[in-house]
């Protein structure tokens, strides 16, 4: 028998290496949803190969492993194996990834949420407008909250923030106006105001361990867009210390519990049944 | 694994992932195993246990999940799996839960000493409703509306009808769709629509008949419009008498003059007709036609007619004249008939008070499902004429229970004997207990309460549970402002604020308030919805379904014969499991059991006399609502019918029929297409009175706004009511946006700003009102004249002047 051509032994190389990766990815995925909010992880059996240096295992085990992360960017391969990226010539710095921001501190955490409230009967409350509301038609709000615009600059500085959920037509449905009085009558007398006082927002996600990436402390339900408020345009204390990375859900998880995954609950929980 | 096969894999399970997110997002997940208890959320909101329940507010029932943390609500969001809302609110309803902590809730019982309402002991209070009784049983009316639920309005009408044998009991459902139900009633022999809310996904037009659901029902408007940004098409045809936020996103908008929908229904009658597109099987097969008497004899079944005569009576209706009477272009005729000819396509129609509030409110309705029926656009999934309701229960209680004068349980009606003894039976009453003279509807109700004894006036003291008459009530001065000062008339409130009904009430009773008791609604596509008592009511504030309660056992210990059945037991012997009587009149013991339960069980033995079946109580803890009939399968779970009359669906069709319309008054599996003349309004605009006014509701209120105005996200984005006027009056008129004008009609009148072009677009020559606010009240200048069949006001048309002020 001739030797398998380099060719196609590259190709079953790389089918190999992308079972193994999509064995690893179901298993964390079946790992990952049987272990529920505060559960302790336990790690899988270790494969052997992991032990060994990689590129002994490519020898030994005639399969690559998969990159890791801090690999990608550094190793080319493929048909554009020479291209570089030099971004730090574009942007005249030597960062090879966009650099960390500083984590904000508490007290800028703080701060965010309290301006968060300013708008919100409680935290999951629909934000309500801040600048008066000429919407005709459904796409009128798009233009400035598609994107996220920003306007002026410092104490001046506003932000027509990102959408956080999927696009809906009718904005006023959820979103009104704030006015205290058009032309009168006399304003409502304060006696007659609700004192509601609404869930509080939670300032942070949990953790299963100290560097594990937080899990999200509020629903994902309409606030799927996460750069909306954890974007380079969201409040300081509310951004994330890594902007380039764009699959948010792939490290923070959200709540079962907070995404009414179940049906609500009914049985005990509920005042006590005659 | 071949190369392809390797990227279909990777494919495949990208979309499948990709699916099972939208899944989560969208699906409406009928089967999801319920767990004992909700995993308490990591995060912010730990310690909150939540619960669901359906909105407070209007007609389409969206059901809500509240979050409450040390005994007081503290959050609500839309419920993902309920099917209604699909996770969605409106503003609204995000903001329900504040409703309930307004400062000034009401929190003791009060009466009025010397013109000033005092606190009492609510067994003083008690003792008051029982003497007023007493004094004359025939003079007592009951007043509610669909903010009942469905126990609390069951108990008021056993309460009248089978304690006091007294008629005299109607609900502000009165003033909100009774012509939608006669309509029912006159087509399909049975109230209440065939479709369902799937029919909004489904449609290919759907059409608005002077009806703004992007501000009242928001949820419903969501549902269609973003199948646009789905990729779907769905074409919006807007019928309106001013440009709406409805018709910003129409692709037809067709605004005609007050009472031009008459009309242009005849108009596309007329030319299914002429040009033979009608559905010439469907009609054969189930359709006869049906007319009134005569035009000054309008009646409820009216009388047959044949397809020849119905066919020369809309010979008149041509394009042409259509567009005289309602002012639309003969072209958009033409437009809508082209639509309701094509087979192809789905067409649902859409009304709430614009077809409802009106002097000819049957006639218009019989005519909308008329020419659905004519051109077979009726019984499939998208194909339907849907009316809507404005209140949560409007269906659930004042339509199913029957809490109407003229009505008891069941469809039955007081009329007729059989079934008088139907409900004897079921209430265990003596025969003859229950009165075959139907009581006063509701504007008749408030002529006899506010005219003086001495001159006719028989109903001495009327008893309010959730309703606020003193705002809602077409022309006040009339119907209402006449009973201050009055010695020998007696109002009875039981209210959560105060408001411009206990603004002239002699007793007020604090009620408890949507989560602070159980309760059950039924929306408007005929789905009954459950709930429980999640916090405290305030103060002494407590059950309206107690008050009743307790106020019948207050009767029955004083020896009020009417209290028993015929075995001498209490109406509301309310037992536990074990059969052992609980003394619920006791507040102490109210909670013992529960009532809602007891109440449902007794009341489904009636709901199966029309094929309105209900299932058992608990059947309705474990689901967002069920539409009935819910019908026993033969494993013993509860099918609930989303198209009724449709033989893929409804399991009472007769088999092989298709469509069966198994209550039809022609006792042939028939619906009636009726004819209806265009006939003008009975108040025009004239030398004197030169404009329209039409009144309605915004988004950001409900109703009377009683609740809305105290939340404060609410009121600020809509913090007074307003008349809305066009540029043209306006200039006319030499008034600008904030300016007053004083409103006046023949009956009354309100100072008001103006707004120009305001929330929407008033045509040159009418202007338009909210009623939410209780400091401007509107209704002090519309008209009380009302449908001859159904007995439901005009708020929507009436002359008036205006003056700067």
């Amino acid at each position: 028998m001739s030797e398998t051509s380099p060719e196609s032994s590259d190709n079953r190389l790389g089918q190999m290496a992308l079972a193994v990766v999509l064995g690893l990815a179901l298993t964390g995925f079946v790992v990952g949803v049987r272990a529920g909010p505060g559960s302790s992880r336990t790690s899988g059996a270790v494969p052997q190969a992991a032990d060994m240096p990689r590129d002994l295992v490519a020898k030994v085990h005639g399969i690559t492993t998969a990159k890791r992360y801090d690999e990608i960017g550094e190793q080319q391969r493929g048909v554009n194996a020479a291209w570089r990226s030099r971004l730090d010539l574009v942007q005249g710095t030597t960062a090879k990834r966009l650099p960390l921001k500083a984590k904000a501190t508490h007290t800028e955490v703080l701060d965010a949420i309290a301006k968060r409230t300013e708008n919100r009967a409680f935290d999951g409350a629909p934000p309500v407008v801040p600048h008066p509301v000429q919407q005709r038609g459904g796409l009128a709000c798009l233009a400035c909250h598609s994107k996220g615009v920003v306007l002026g600059k410092g104490a001046e500085r506003r932000v027509a923030s990102v959408m956080s959920h999927r696009f809906m037509t009718n904005c006023t449905q959820c979103h009104v106006e704030q006015v205290s009085a058009r032309w009168g009558p006399a304003n409502w007398p304060a006696e007659s105001e609700s004192t509601f006082v609404g869930l509080a927002a939670a300032t942070h996600g949990p953790r299963s361990f100290e560097s594990a990436p937080p899990q999200m402390p509020h629903a994902a339900a309409m606030r799927s867009a996460c750069g909306s408020c954890h974007g380079p345009t969201g409040p300081k204390g509310l951004q994330t210390s890594h902007f380039d990375r764009q699959s948010c859900t792939q490290c923070h998880t959200s709540s079962a519990g907070h995404d009414q995954r179940y049906e609500p609950g009914y049985g005990p929980g509920f005042p006590a049944a005659p | 694994m071949t190369d392809f096969s390797r990227r279909s894999f990777i494919k495949a399970t990208a979309m499948a992932a990709a699916t099972a997110a939208a899944a989560t997002h969208l699906s409406e997940s009928e089967a999801v195993a319920a767990p004992a208890t909700r995993p308490a959320p990591a995060g912010g909101d730990g310690g909150v246990a939540w619960n669901k329940a359906p909105c407070r507010f209007c007609g389409t029932g969206c059901h809500v999940d509240v979050a409450v943390k040390g005994g007081k609500v503290v959050g609500v969001r839309g419920s993902r799996n309920a099917a209604v809302n699909k996770g969605l609110l409106c503003v609204k309803g995000y903001h329900v839960g504040s409703i309930l902590y307004g400062r000034d809730r009401l929190t003791t019982p009060l009466l009025r000493v010397n013109g000033k309402l005092t606190p009492i002991s609510w067994d003083k209070a008690i003792d008051v409703m029982a003497d007023r009784v007493e004094l004359d049983p025939k003079g007592f009316a009951f007043y509610g509306s669909g903010q009942w639920t469905i126990p609390e309005g069951y108990a008021a009408q056993k309460f009248m009808k089978g304690g006091l044998s007294n008629n005299h009991i109607d609900p502000n459902a009165r003033l909100c769709m009774a012509s939608a139900v006669t309509a029912f009633l006159g087509v399909y022999g049975v109230d209440e629509p065939a479709g369902c809310y799937q029919d909004l996904d489904e449609a290919d037009t759907i059409i608005l008949w002077g009806n703004n659901p992007a501000e009242m029902h928001p949820i419903l408007f969501s549902r269609i419009i973003d199948r646009r940004s789905r990729g779907e098409k769905v074409e919006l045809i807007d019928l309106t008498t001013r440009r709406t936020r409805s018709s910003d996103h129409a692709d037809h908008v067709m605004i005609f003059k007050p009472h031009g929908d008459l009309a242009i229904a005849n108009g596309i009658a007329h030319l299914l007709l002429k040009e033979g597109t009608y559905d010439k099987e469907f009609v054969a097969k189930h359709c006869n036609f049906r007319e009134n008497p005569s035009l000054k004899k309008k009646s409820l079944f009216g009388k047959p007619m044949t397809f020849e005569a119905y066919k020369k009576e809309l010979e008149a209706y041509t394009p042409e004249k259509v567009e005289e009477l309602s002012g639309v272009p003969a072209a958009q005729i033409r437009l809508l008939a082209k639509r309701f000819a094509d087979p192809k396509i789905k067409i649902t129609s859409l009304w709430c008070m614009g077809m409802n509030q009106h002097t000819r409110g049957t006639a218009i309705n019989t005519l909308v499902h008329g020419i659905h029926l004519l051109s077979g656009h009726f019984g499939k999934p998208g194909d339907a004429p849907t009316s809507l309701t404005g209140q949560p229960s409007a269906c659930g209680t004042a339509r199913e229970v029957g809490t109407l004068a003229h009505a008891l349980p069941g469809g039955r009606i007081v009329k007729l004997k059989p079934h008088r003894d139907q409900c004897e039976k079921l209430w265990n009453l003596p025969s003859g207990r229950i009165n075959p003279k139907p009581g006063y509807h509701t504007v008749k109700m408030w002529e006899q309460f506010t005219k003086e004894k001495a001159k006719g006036g028989d109903v001495h003291t009327i008893y309010v549970q959730v309703t606020n008459p003193g705002q809602s009530l077409p022309n006040l001065n009339h119907l209402f402002n006449d009973k201050e000062g009055m010695k020998d008339k007696f109002l009875i409130v039981s209210e959560v604020y105060p408001t411009a009904t206990t603004r002239l009430a002699d007793l007020v009773l604090p009620a408890a308030l949507w989560v602070e008791k159980n309760g059950v609604f039924g929306n408007s596509e005929r789905r009954t919805q459950q709930w429980f008592k999640m916090v405290e009511p305030p103060g002494q504030a407590r059950d309206d379904c107690w008050q009743t309660i307790a106020m019948a056992k207050r009767l029955y210990d004083r020896g009020f014969a009417g209290m028993r059945d015929k075995d001498g037991k209490f109406l509301f012997d309310v037992k536990d499991d074990k059969g052992k009587s609980v003394p619920v009149w006791d507040w102490n013991h109210y909670y013992d059991v529960n009532v809602d339960k007891w109440l449902h069980e007794e009341y489904r033995g009636f709901t199966t006399m029309k094929h309105k079946d209900i299932a058992p109580y608990d059947e309705y803890v474990k689901a967002h609502g069920l539409r009935w009939p819910v019908v026993k399968q033969k494993d013993g779970s509860w099918r609930e019918t989303r198209f009724r009359f449709s033989e893929f669906d409804d399991s009472y069709v007769k088999k092989g029929s298709g469509i069966d319309f198994y209550h039809s008054k022609t006792k042939d599996g028939k619906a009636q297409i009726w004819f209806q003349p265009y006939e003008p309004p009975p108040e025009m605009p004239d030398k004197d009175y030169p404009l329209w006014l039409c009144t309605g509701r915004v988004l950001e209120h409900w109703h009377t706004g009683t609740m809305t105005m105290r939340v404060p996200e609410l009121r600020r984005a809509m913090p007074h009511s307003y008349v809305e006027l066009n540029p043209v009056d306006a200039r006319k008129l030499g008034v600008n946006n904030g300016d007053k004008v004083k409103i006046e009609s023949r009956r009354g009148s309100v100072v008001m700003p103006v707004w120009i072009d305001g929330r929407s677009k008033t045509v040159a020559g009418s202007v338009f009102v909210p009623f939410f606010d209780e400091r401007l009240l509107i209704n002090n200048v519309t008209l009380h004249l009302f449908c001859p069949i159904s007995k439901e006001p005009d708020y929507k048309k009436c002359a008036v002047r205006l003056s700067k002020v």
